[in-house]
């Protein structure tokens, strides 16, 4: 029985090449994008934690070492706490950490002293190569010697080998510190943030450091600041942070973010464990997991989402394939049972038929699948336990498709009588989904999903601008889905009452000129059930491929567009000195590259009633130059209106939509208000008028109250910028020249934040919006190119086939085979035109709809989708180019047929 | 001699199957006058389709030469067999082969547009003249099978072929059509003035022709009517 198996798949290498081609596809695409979940759920991992510097922060929850209560032991020191959370399993590196701020004043060096607060921090040199936080630019810094910032060297004349004298309050003597080595601070924002719970996380920069060993700090510094601390009149407000900095071993961490939390965690209680009441972790690791872990979630849903109907059309394009053949197989089969074979023999050789091809299909398919998989994303990267799952599901899929396209089908025509599968083939009742109107079902469902997703608001904006709490109800993505196959099938019952009814008007009298397009016409129109499952498979191929290439396009466009949103502009620029920069220091930022800069204060402390808001003043003249104010931002009034207010009223001031429910504001109103003065001085009382509202501003993603004229502002107050927008084009990779011109420019001596709208996709990563959907369009792509190619490959031949009788008859008659070629490529071209028509305009309306339910993810809603112009053009080139392909190849076939021997056959 | 519509000298054809190479045509030497009416006789597998065939120019010789209607067909290239079967020949099937989705009349226009030649007659006319009246816009399986292998023959003939080949052309018929169908064959393939080549192997069918060739494993063993007296023995 297997040698008759194997031999009949020898033997028929079409139709073996045809069934395990479509299993092969299926399989593919669904281990493709089963291991494209994988690698993206590991690069979910990567790419969540790439961003975070420091792991933990382990704090002393009382720095200066006072125990908890009187009868508590006294808390672990530093040094006893690092050496315990070294020894923890998982954790890479632990080292050390303190500082404080001192009053302006405190630093003196051979130049003079530091005017600014100065912030002193204590780390061992061990640190500075643990954590990619300080660069040390010059000289060494090792025990015993201080590291100074840039600016303090500058400033003190610092340079290395000089010594510095730090004043402590609380020490009598000021501590004189040898300069070791001097270091860049720009990239230790961590360093900087306040631990405070009640500004936590808020940006306190300073350009002015200086930097002891943990001995030194333990032994000189923390004494002062407790002699400070026991005072009447201490001079420090603020306790200093003493902190054990904890570096994990990422290696370790698994690539499922779920999974990669849960060690994270434990981590993290491990640690707690050491200590507990004396410590407090913040675990910044987790805290990025914790969004990432969601989004693997939705991810997955999404991407199976996206990639199922690839797997259901490579399957129907393998039951297409296994139709086409039926033919054959009948023919065989009647042998067969002429010869008394039994039925039930017929059906365990039909069973081991199978088999086989699904085994051969899905080596093929993993292989296919892994091959793409290192294609898109250079090699495979992942968790081998991920992977192994999504082989087994891919071979169950391997399974279940061969089920459903090959033995099903072939058992029931096996038990079927030869004359009533005659009948149904030839005298033809319509197909199915004809009679059933199973388009007219599939369209209806999608209604209905729509419908409900209408009602019950599942397609309004999200109430809230963050993205993190976006979360999307996959259940509407089943509408394109049944979109999909609905408007497909409508389109080619169209398609066959066209051709009913163009068939009667056709009636050629004669064949002498247009011979060939007269016999396909007629070939088409007068018996189109084959070129209408052709149609079916190639449509649906084409539609598949359009819509998730226009969607994968538009959904890059659209995040790139929120990041610009988020950024405000190309890049943002913003002095972290907290110095005052002067009016000049806009014309140093116009770097080349640079098309326009645009000033910005921001205050968080402007009173509105006893409400602290934020307010924005922005420059009218030049702010929409660099930042896109989408008119769906703004409430009652354009873009172009809301400047020229500002430009024409110093007052004028627009008002979030929220803050005007809040206070009762109206357009027209006069909003009173206090303007906080620079350097801590009385608030300035001034009176706004509202002259708009909105919902977003660019630039503000977490929302500010209330944005103003800059003019109008630092009239009020003498107030610099606080942050700089830059228009470089709209070009990441200017933007991030211009970025680095900064930095070696400007940034040199005055500290800067610098942002690119790349920085910001990079620091949305954590998000659903930032979702790979470019790889998987890609993968998607080029599976539909491949389905594509497949699906007009299976039906040129399987023209040939089925009309093989014909064609060698009319060669049999004389016909020329150029013309007997042109005929294949005619019917072929017929239908792939037919295709690329129903299949477009099916897969971009599934593409808007696509986009429509995935609104939610962006603040800036698309306004239609994008079109990949190229993506596209080689798609539907590649079709017709197959098209010809196949049809040149099956007229190879023609000529090397013998005429006899088919003429013979009936 | 100038009226010999075919001439085959030591024909030969073989065919490899899985118990080796069967020798289909064994060496036949044949002559066939223009004009004539020639039945070829013969069980099954005795070579008569594949002999047919080779006159027809839809199989090549591995050995042997043969002529027909004065054109060397050993020496043809595939293009240039199809344009001598469309310029000169007019076959009828066993199985009719009409194309299905095409109407009587434009199954017998086809020939016309294939063979690049508008016959005396127009399709529809030759078909009403074959008593196909009433049926010229139906499609194949909408006529019965004496009424498809009319069609059949209206199509072989709407060209004015010279030469007329059947196989069997009466094999899926009664024999009251069957009569009819032949009858038909022979009235207009001499009204043409065809040279016609039946193969069949109802005796009742090859008694109407002229001349009868009885094959039996690839030879010729009996030759009713000889064409010319040097090659007339039979090889048997």
């Amino acid at each position: 029985m297997f040698r008759y198996v194997l031999r009949d798949l020898v033997r028929n290498p079409r139709r073996t090449l045809a069934s395990v081609a479509g299993i092969a596809l299926a399989v593919g695409l669904f281990s493709g994008v089963a291991f494209f979940v994988d690698t993206s759920s590991a690069q979910m991992t990567s790419r969540a934690i790439a961003p975070v510097v420091l792991d933990m922060q382990a704090g002393l929850t009382s720095p200066l070492g006072a125990p908890s209560s009187a009868t508590a032991p006294p808390p672990p020191t530093v040094a006893e706490l690092t050496t315990q959370i070294r020894g923890v399993r998982g954790v890479r590196a632990a080292d050390g950490f303190a500082s404080v701020v001192l009053p302006a004043g405190s630093v003196r060096g051979p130049a003079g002293p530091v005017r600014g607060a100065v912030t002193l921090m204590g780390f061992d040199p061990s640190y500075v190569a643990d954590f990619p936080l300080v660069n040390v630019v010059g000289g060494r810094y090792a025990a015993g010697r201080a590291l100074l910032s840039q600016p303090t060297a500058d400033v003190v004349g610092g340079v290395v080998g000089s010594n510095v004298s730090v004043t402590l309050p609380g020490r009598p003597a000021p501590l004189r510190v040898t300069v070791g080595a001097t270091g860049d601070f720009t990239n230790a924002t961590p360093l900087f943030l306040s631990r405070s719970p009640d500004t936590q996380g808020d940006f306190v920069a300073s350009p002015y450091v200086v930097v002891v060993d943990m001995a030194t700090f333990r032994d000189a510094v923390l004494p002062a600041l407790r002699a400070d601390a026991s005072a009447v009149a201490p001079t420090l407000k603020a306790p200093p942070v003493v902190e054990v900095h904890v570096a994990i071993d990422r290696a370790a961490l698994v690539s499922d973010p779920a999974t990669a939390l849960v060690t994270t965690e434990g981590l993290r209680r491990t640690i707690e464990r050491l200590a507990p009441g004396d410590i407090t972790v913040v675990d910044n690791l987790s805290t990025t997991l914790t969004g990432a872990q969601r989004d693997s979630t939705l991810a997955k849903v999404l991407f199976i989402f996206l990639g199922l109907p690839g797997v259901a059309l490579a399957a129907y394009l393998s039951r297409y394939a296994g139709g086409l053949l039926a033919e054959a197989q009948r023919r065989e089969r009647a042998t067969l049972r002429a010869r008394g074979l039994r039925p039930r023999a017929m059906l365990r050789a039909l069973a081991l038929n199978t088999v086989v091809l699904a085994l051969v299909g899905s080596v093929l398919g993993l292989l296919l699948g892994f091959g793409a998989l290192a294609l898109l994303f250079n090699g495979v990267h992942g968790d081998g336990g991920a992977y192994a799952v999504s082989i087994l599901l891919s071979v169950a899929a391997a399974a279940v498709t061969t089920a459903l396209a090959l033995y099903l089908p072939a058992r029931r025509s096996l038990l079927s009588e030869v004359s009533e599968e005659r009948r149904d083939i030839e005298v033809g009742r319509p197909a199915g989904w004809l009679r059933y109107r199973v388009d007219v079902a599939f369209l209806a469902a999608a209604a209905v999903v729509g419908l409900v997703t209408v009602l019950s608001g599942g397609l309004n904006p999200p109430s809230t601008v963050d993205t993190q709490s976006v979360s999307l109800s996959f259940f509407l993505l089943l509408a394109p889905a049944f979109l999909w196959i609905g408007a497909t099938l409508l389109a080619v019952r169209g398609l066959l009452a066209l051709s009913a009814r163009l068939s009667r008007r056709v009636r050629p009298q004669s064949f002498r000129r247009r011979l060939v397009a007269r016999t396909a016409l007629l070939s088409v129109l007068r018996r189109p059930r084959a070129a209408a499952a052709g149609i079916i498979a190639l449509s649906l191929a084409i539609a598949f491929g359009m819509s998730v290439s226009l969607f994968a396009r538009t959904y890059q466009a659209e995040k790139l567009s929120d990041a610009r949103f988020v950024n405000g502009a190309d890049v943002r620029v913003t002095p972290t000195s907290g110095q005052a920069v002067p009016p000049s220091f806009a014309a140093t930022l116009a770097v080349p590259g640079v098309r326009a800069v645009s000033a910005v204060i921001e205050s968080s402390s402007v009173l509105v009633g006893t409400d602290k808001r934020t307010m924005i003043a922005i420059d009218p003249s030049t702010f929409p130059n660099v930042a896109d104010i989408h008119p769906s931002f703004l409430v009652g009034i354009t873009p172009a209106q809301a400047m020229s207010a500002l430009s024409s009223n110093p007052a004028a001031v627009l008002v979030d939509q929220e803050l005007a429910r809040t206070f009762n504001i109206a357009v027209g109103d006069h909003v009173r208000v206090q303007l906080p003065a620079p350097g801590g001085g009385a608030a300035v009382p001034a009176t706004l008028l509202d002259v708009g509202m909105y919902t977003s501003f660019p630039g503000f993603p977490a929302g500010v109250d209330m944005v103003g004229s800059l003019a109008g502002y630092t009239a009020a107050v003498h107030a610099s910028p606080t942050l700089y927008l830059l228009d470089t084009g709209g070009n990441d990779a200017t933007a991030s020249a211009v970025a680095a011109s900064l930095r070696g420019g400007p940034g040199r001596t005055t500290p800067l934040l610098i942002d690119t709208t790349g920085t910001a996709i990079n620091r949305d990563q954590s998000t659903l919006s930032a979702l790979n959907i470019d790889g998987l369009g890609r993968l998607e792509g080029l599976y539909t190119v491949l389905l594509s190619a497949l699906g007009i490959a299976i039906f040129v031949f399987g023209l040939l086939l089925r009309r093989r009788q014909e064609h060698i008859t009319m060669r049999a008659l004389g016909i020329r085979m150029r013309h007997l070629v042109s005929l294949v490529i005619a019917e072929a071209l017929l239908v792939a035109v037919a295709s690329i028509v129903v299949g477009g305009v099916v897969g971009t309306a599934m593409a808007l709809v696509f986009v429509q339910i995935l609104r939610p993810l962006f603040t800036i809603p698309p306004a239609g989708v994008t079109v990949p112009a190229l993506s596209v053009a080689v798609l539907l080139g590649l079709v017709l180019v197959v098209a010809v392909a196949a049809s040149l190849v099956a007229g190879a076939v023609l000529r090397r047929t013998r005429l006899v021997e088919v003429l013979r056959e009936e | 001699m100038n009226d010999l519509a075919v001439r085959g000298v030591g024909l030969l054809r073989w065919y490899a199957t899985a118990a080796g190479p069967v020798r289909a045509v064994d060496g036949v030497d044949l002559e066939i006058r223009e004009g004539q009416q020639v039945a070829i006789v013969g069980p099954s597998g005795c070579g008569k389709s594949t002999l047919l065939a080779i006159i027809g120019c839809l199989e090549p010789v591995d050995g042997g030469s043969i002529e027909v209607l004065g054109t060397d067909l050993g020496g043809l290239g595939d293009e240039q067999r199809a344009r001598w079967r469309r310029d000169h020949v007019g076959f009828i099937f066993q199985a009719y082969d009409l194309l299905p989705f095409l109407t009587a009349t434009e199954n017998v226009a086809l020939q016309c547009g294939i063979s690049e030649r508008d016959g005396a007659t127009s399709p529809r006319e030759l078909l009403g003249r074959l008593g196909l009246g009433g049926h010229e816009d139906k499609l194949p399986d909408q006529l019965s099978g004496g009424q498809k292998q009319r069609v059949g023959i209206a199509r072989c003939l709407v060209h004015r072929p010279a030469l007329v080949l059947a196989d069997e052309p009466t094999g899926g018929l009664d024999s009251v059509t069957s009569r009819a169908v032949v009858d038909l064959l022979l009235e207009a393939s001499a009204e043409i003035g065809a040279t016609t080549i039946v193969v069949t192997h109802d005796p009742a069918v090859a008694e109407r022709f002229e001349r009868t060739i009885a094959l039996r494993d690839g030879r010729v063993v009996v030759d009713s009517a000889p064409a010319g007296a040097s090659l007339a023995a039979p090889h048997v």
